[in-house]
């Protein structure tokens, strides 16, 4: 998968969140969603755990998908 | 007695929600028996925190906050605990919920005599809601996340070794995902992120058969 085509996937499943959440991150503090998602596209470090996180996510859903069968 | 010492520093929106949701730890412990040593909001800095360590030794150390690889912070962000003070932890099971401290702090501490260390070796994320800021338990969102990281100390005051403990939140984790991941609440979706990311990085350093005798 291309970078491009990572990123709008990672800026989708954000977009999913409803916009009165944010997500606190240790240090770097509170995002709301579309904070978060200001940050993959400027491919901050916040915005690279963010993607971390949702490629992580979408890594383990065939996981998930079987615990739920 | 068993002593248990916390720290809850309270000075952003996120460690303000782990002040609240600690709460239900110090409770447990009371049930228990235990004494508890706080040092809460600006008072967890770092000459109260070391100063507590040295002369009340306790058995189960509980840090909320901010932290890095190297470093545990307090109260406006002090460093309150690094690889420097570790010794400190001597003797102790000691958790830590906030990000990355695991990485070189845990090891330092195990290194320097401490029975076990558990934490995130990533980051540590919670999401919550904005209208539940003054009330962060009615927080749906939040309250899967943060019970799950709960179920460390609420293990280990009930006599679980670090192993177990461990085990525990990684069940948790699972029974929520599977309830959450069929779920049409948007508000979920936020919360199934940050249970994932975070299962993944919690860990321990030492002795997993460690337990408060």
């Amino acid at each position: 998968m291309d970078e491009k085509y990572l990123k709008k996937l990672v800026i989708t499943r954000l977009n999913a969140v409803p916009p009165d959440v944010s997500f606190s991150i240790g240090k770097y503090g509170d995002y709301t969603r579309n904070q978060l998602i200001e940050e993959v596209e400027k491919e901050s470090e916040v915005g690279k755990a963010a993607t971390e996180m949702e490629l992580n996510f979408l890594r383990k859903l065939p996981k998930f998908a079987k615990m739920v069968e | 007695m068993t002593r248990l010492f916390i720290t809850r520093p309270q000075h952003d929106k996120g460690t303000h929600y782990l002040y609240v949701w600690s709460e239900k730890v110090i409770c447990s412990a009371e049930n228990h028996g235990w004494t508890i040593d706080k040092s809460d909001g600006a008072k967890a800095t770092r000459n109260e925190v070391q100063s507590k360590l040295k002369k009340k030794p306790a058995n189960f150390v509980f840090f909320n906050g901010h932290g890095n690889e190297s470093e545990m912070c307090g109260h406006n962000q002090e460093t309150i605990l690094d690889e420097s003070s570790s010794y400190l932890l001597k003797d102790t099971i000691t958790f830590t919920r906030a990000c990355n401290c695991i990485t070189k702090l845990g090891k330092s501490a195990v290194d320097n005599g401490c029975k076990s260390f558990i934490g995130y070796a990533g980051k540590f994320w919670f999401p919550r809601i904005h209208k539940f800021e003054l009330t962060p338990l009615k927080d749906m969102a939040a309250k899967p996340v943060l019970e799950v990281s709960n179920q460390i100390p609420l293990s280990i005051i009930k006599n679980c070794t670090v192993s177990e403990a461990v085990d525990s939140a990684r069940a948790l984790t699972i029974k929520y995902i599977s309830k959450l991941i069929l779920s049409r609440e948007p508000y979920d979706r936020a919360a199934l992120k940050a249970l994932s990311q975070n299962d993944d990085s919690l860990t321990y350093e030492g002795n997993g058969n460690a337990k408060i005798e």
